[in-house]
């Protein structure tokens, strides 16, 4: 069998990052969720706002650990497979890499510890102080990753001698022109990862007519946040769609689904298509009329550009771009209407009552994660065929390794992320049949660091008690 | 005369004129009017929010 080294390459590095990508969505999410949660505590003193904290620890700290470990391996992966892109780009990748390790992993180590194991250890206002440090690094850390990549995306502040990238502009480099559009982007997607998640077990919950308080309290706070983010993020959406319009024509072409150099007046607006790459047409489509006039040209009769305008060999493949944006946008459209129904439930009173809406929820707990994978895959499958836009091909980024040892290693990854899944998946579904009241629900604390440093835990069992619901 | 249908005409046309209200904010907020519009839209449509946000919920379902 012969098999060509780039795309093994591709599907290589495509496997892990979309694996990756999971789990810093969701931890991201929940350490705001859960500083936020822990500042309502200190400020109401309720109880069962802590419960909701300790409830969410620990599927935080599973996704975080997950999110780490495949996060390492990325980096090691552009010199397994991408070693020309780490020669080339490596002196304006490579520091920033360096900086999100200085800069938010230490934050993160240095109080992760405390965040997780310092309840009964610190007092309540230090460890609300390691939750905001922890949510603030995990923030720095998609704040560097989101530049490196926008980097990539729309490359700016360097020059190429000899093959190499030279940086003449390090602000350039960091706050490339679509950096600063990206990365609300990517955290607000983060927190609504956050909030449908929260918001979809205790809906779970209050369907089967179990801790109906917490349950209450977490559909109450999670549709909450979800109904400002997403307003949020639609709006931030179409800024982000029209820079790249901007920077990148040739990704927004292929979003959309067109060929022609000029779409018919109205444009259509296309939700499922069967492009023909080698023909430069399209065999099959089904959208609504005139939607894409008004949502793309913002008219009634306007015309929306093709991929004809982009010569073919520059051209992404359409299918990829195009069907990534849409579980993306559908997602985000399914979502703007849950925030209305909920709006629309809480004026009429029945947020808690209302079967159809928390069978929803449920539905929804993972949205936000399959939304973030398809921003991802129009954002990276939209940039090929160049993996540093304009500069650099894929093709001539992958490294000189033969097929088979990318073979061996992608099936090696293959198995240890599916093992890795399950215990993930199986870890959280326990954490969630067992309930919150399986976790101490009151933190007792002198306030004082004296008691972290000692290695006597705080939590007898007067302590454990259960406090009441709500 | 039942009072029951009536009700659930009043709760058809408010869950009418919501989903008309989402689709105008939805439409506005992503710029169809322009960005100005969507900024305004979208202050407008958070603000609303955490207005209905402090209304008090039932726990359990009115009979």
């Amino acid at each position: 069998m012969n098999l060509d080294p780039a795309i093994l390459a591709r599907v290589q590095f495509a496997f892990t990052v979309s694996f990756h990508i999971i789990f810093p969505t969701i931890s991201i999410g929940l350490a705001m969720f859960l500083a936020i949660v822990e500042g309502l505590w200190l400020k109401t003193k309720d109880p069962l706002y802590l419960e909701i904290y300790r409830f969410w620890l620990g599927i935080f700290a599973m996704a975080f650990s997950v999110g780490v470990v495949t996060g390492i391996v990325l980096s090691f992966e552009f010199g397994l497979s991408f070693a020309r892109f780490g020669q080339m780009a490596g002196p304006a990748i490579g520091p920033m890499i360096a900086l999100e390790v200085l800069t938010s992993f230490f934050l993160e180590a240095g109080f992760l510890g405390i965040m997780l194991f310092g309840l009964h250890r610190v007092g309540p206002k230090l460890h609300f102080f390691a939750t905001c440090m922890v949510a603030l690094g995990t923030l720095f850390s998609a704040s560097w990753i989101l530049s490196a990549n926008s980097w990539i995306q729309t490359p700016d502040g360097i020059v190429v001698e000899n093959g190499h990238v030279v940086v003449t502009d390090w602000l350039k480099v960091i706050v490339n022109p679509s950096w600063l559009y990206r990365l609300p982007h990517m955290l607000t997607a983060a927190y609504l990862t956050g909030s449908f998640l929260v918001a979809g077990v205790g809906a779970w919950y209050l369907l089967r007519g179990e801790h109906k308080a917490f349950g209450r309290r977490t559909v109450s706070l999670g549709t909450a946040f979800a109904t400002v983010l997403i307003a949020v993020q639609v709006f931030l959406g179409d800024l982000v769609y029209g820079r790249m319009l901007q920077y990148q024509p040739s990704k927004m072409q292929a979003a959309e689904g067109f060929w022609d150099k000029q779409s018919e007046s109205p444009a259509p607006y296309y939700w499922i298509i069967v492009p023909d790459q080698q023909n430069q047409r399209n065999r099959f489509t089904l959208g609504i009329p005139v939607l894409g006039s008004i949502w793309l040209t913002h008219s009634l009769d306007g015309r929306v550009e093709g991929l004809k305008n982009t010569p073919p060999d520059r051209q992404p493949q359409m299918g990829w771009v195009f069907y990534g944006f849409r579980v993306m946008y559908g997602i985000a459209i399914i979502m703007f209407g849950l925030a209305v129904a909920s709006l629309w439930l809480r004026w009429q009173r029945r947020l808690f009552t209302t079967r159809w809406f928390l069978r929803a929820l449920v539905v929804m707990s993972p949205s936000g994660v399959v939304a973030t994978l398809g921003g991802w895959y129009l954002a990276e499958t939209g940039r090929q065929p160049w993996v540093i836009f304009g500069l650099l091909r894929t093709v001539d980024a992958v490294s000189p390794v033969p097929a088979s040892v990318l073979l061996s290693t992608l099936i090696a990854f293959v198995c240890i992320y599916a093992l890795f899944m399950t215990a993930f998946l199986l870890f959280a579904f326990r954490m969630i049949r067992r309930g919150p009241q399986a976790a101490p629900a009151q933190a007792e604390a002198s306030g004082s660091l004296k008691h972290a440093l000692q290695p006597r835990v705080k939590d007898d069992a007067a302590h454990r008690k259960l406090a009441p619901a709500e | 005369m039942h009072p029951k249908p009536i009700a659930n005409l009043k709760s058809f046309c408010s869950a009418i004129l919501a989903t008309l209200i989402g689709i105008a904010f939805f439409n506005l907020v992503i710029g169809v009017f322009g960005l100005p519009a969507a900024i305004v839209s979208l202050v407008l449509f958070v603000a609303l929010a955490v207005m209905v946000f402090r209304r008090p919920q039932a726990a359990e379902p009115t009979p």
